[in-house]
């Protein structure tokens, strides 16, 4: 069986309209894939920058897969959430990366968007904040079935990503 | 494990971002062409549609950010008619569309992609062209009413599908450069030859080792390896031995007593 690590952080967020941000984030696989150690998901504190507009988490990844099959290999998905001076919380991004295949240290630049609702609403983010969501996450790592989906471009997440594998070579895989 | 002779091709792709458009609310339309020789699973699509994205500036440039997932798995079949032709590697083709205040959509790029023949990471980045209509008039009914030129094949952007000749001509086609989009592709590369091929490598690199026998530590390996493989052996040797010296006697005894 093939072996997997992920090691890595999640740097921060830049380029979103506010400034106090905090990010959850999960990995996603297929079937053939199975976690020995690590955890899979979580979420970093939240980080309001004191100059630059550039918020830090340097929130740490270290997940350690075993896999009998390619398919499914794992995507990092993530959301970007603005927490406001009265304590509401409200989305500014999904965004979703595939982890690296090729071994090495990658330095992952993550893009975010966010779903645009009817005028009304668009009018009521302006106001009041707030917005739609979706109501399964699991389209930010599908694909399916997005066609009538109407989103508006934010802000990029950074990652850095490094990536062990081990055994992938005795299977005849080259990545 | 695919079998004998068979490339499997898994692609991780991602759609980033398009930029440089002229109009907002920005979609991509995408399809795979697989070549001669290849073949796909039959229940996964090649194809897909993004959801729409409105652009925002960062810096001179209007950007959509998609980060839309695709994979797709292929496999290549080397038909062995001529020695020396290269395989032809799948191609992916897009087509970058903006929807307007009705819902109503216009073309604002084609372009394609070549799937690298190099396993690892690739980000790419492909610059497109629409098809041009002379003249203001068609400008303004592009704006106000919508209906712009568009290809009736996607193949066209690359080798046309029905072409056959000695040379592509595009005389008279007149197009206008938009905007590029970025894609980030994850190709693995799978086959038996490769086990092969890596344990032939490795074969090779002892061989170096023996007729060098560079650095300090790389001998006392070797001397360290004999001494285990001897030492291996004895005790094999040794395991063996009084079994077969009580096999030999009992053969030995009804003999002697007959």
């Amino acid at each position: 069986m093939a072996e997997l690590h992920i090691i890595g952080q999640i740097v921060g967020a830049t380029g979103f309209p506010q400034s106090t941000l905090f990010c959850k984030w999960g990995i996603h696989t297929g079937g053939a894939w199975r976690l020995l150690s690590g955890l899979r998901e979580g979420q970093t504190q939240v980080d309001s920058p004191h100059n630059g507009e550039m918020a830090f988490w340097s929130h740490p990844i270290d997940l350690h897969y075993t896999t009998k099959g390619l398919q499914g290999w794992p995507k990092l998905h993530l959301q970007v959430w603005h927490q406001d001076s009265f304590g509401r919380c409200q989305l500014l991004g999904y965004g979703y990366c595939h982890v690296p295949s090729s071994p090495g240290h990658h330095h992952v630049r993550c893009v975010t968007w966010r779903p645009l609702g009817s005028w009304q609403e668009q009018l009521a983010h302006i106001f009041v904040g707030g917005g739609p969501q979706l109501r399964s996450p699991d389209l930010i790592y599908s694909g399916a079935d997005r066609y009538r989906l109407h989103t508006v471009a934010m802000g990029t997440v950074e990652l850095e990503l490094g990536v062990i594998l081990r055994h992938f070579d005795k299977y005849g895989v080259e990545s | 494990m695919p079998p004998p002779g068979i490339l499997r091709l898994l692609v991780n792709g991602e759609i980033v971002s398009a930029k440089g458009y002229e109009y907002d609310n920005l979609y991509i339309h995408f399809f795979l062409e697989l070549p001669n020789n290849w073949s796909s699973l039959p229940f996964q699509s090649l194809s897909g549609v993004t959801q729409t994205c409105r652009t925002r500036t960062l810096g001179k440039d209007n950007v959509a950010f998609f980060s839309y997932p695709f994979s797709f798995e292929s496999f290549f079949r080397k038909e062995d008619r001529k020695e020396d032709s290269l395989p032809q590697w799948p191609v992916l083709y897009f087509e970058v569309l903006s929807l307007d205040f009705w819902q109503r959509y216009r073309t604002e790029g084609y372009g394609y992609l070549v799937i690298p023949a190099t396993p690892g990471c690739h980000s790419l980045t492909c610059s497109t062209w629409r098809p041009l209509q002379g003249g203001t008039v068609a400008e303004l009914r592009r704006f106000f009413i919508g209906g712009a030129p568009e290809l009736e094949d996607s193949s066209y952007v690359r080798v046309p599908g029905t072409f056959k000749g000695d040379r592509l001509s595009r005389f008279g086609f007149r197009t206008e450069t938009t905007g590029s989009v970025t894609f980030i592709l994850n190709c693995v590369q799978h086959a038996r030859a490769f086990v092969d091929a890596s344990t032939l490598k490795k074969r090779r690199q002892s061989v170096l080792d023996q007729l060098g026998g560079f650095s300090q530590q790389g001998s006392v390996y070797n001397v360290l390896e004999a001494f285990q493989r001897a030492r291996r052996r004895m005790q094999e040797a040794r395991e063996s031995l009084p079994r077969d010296l009580i096999n030999t006697t009992t053969t030995l005894a009804p003999e002697s007593t007959a």
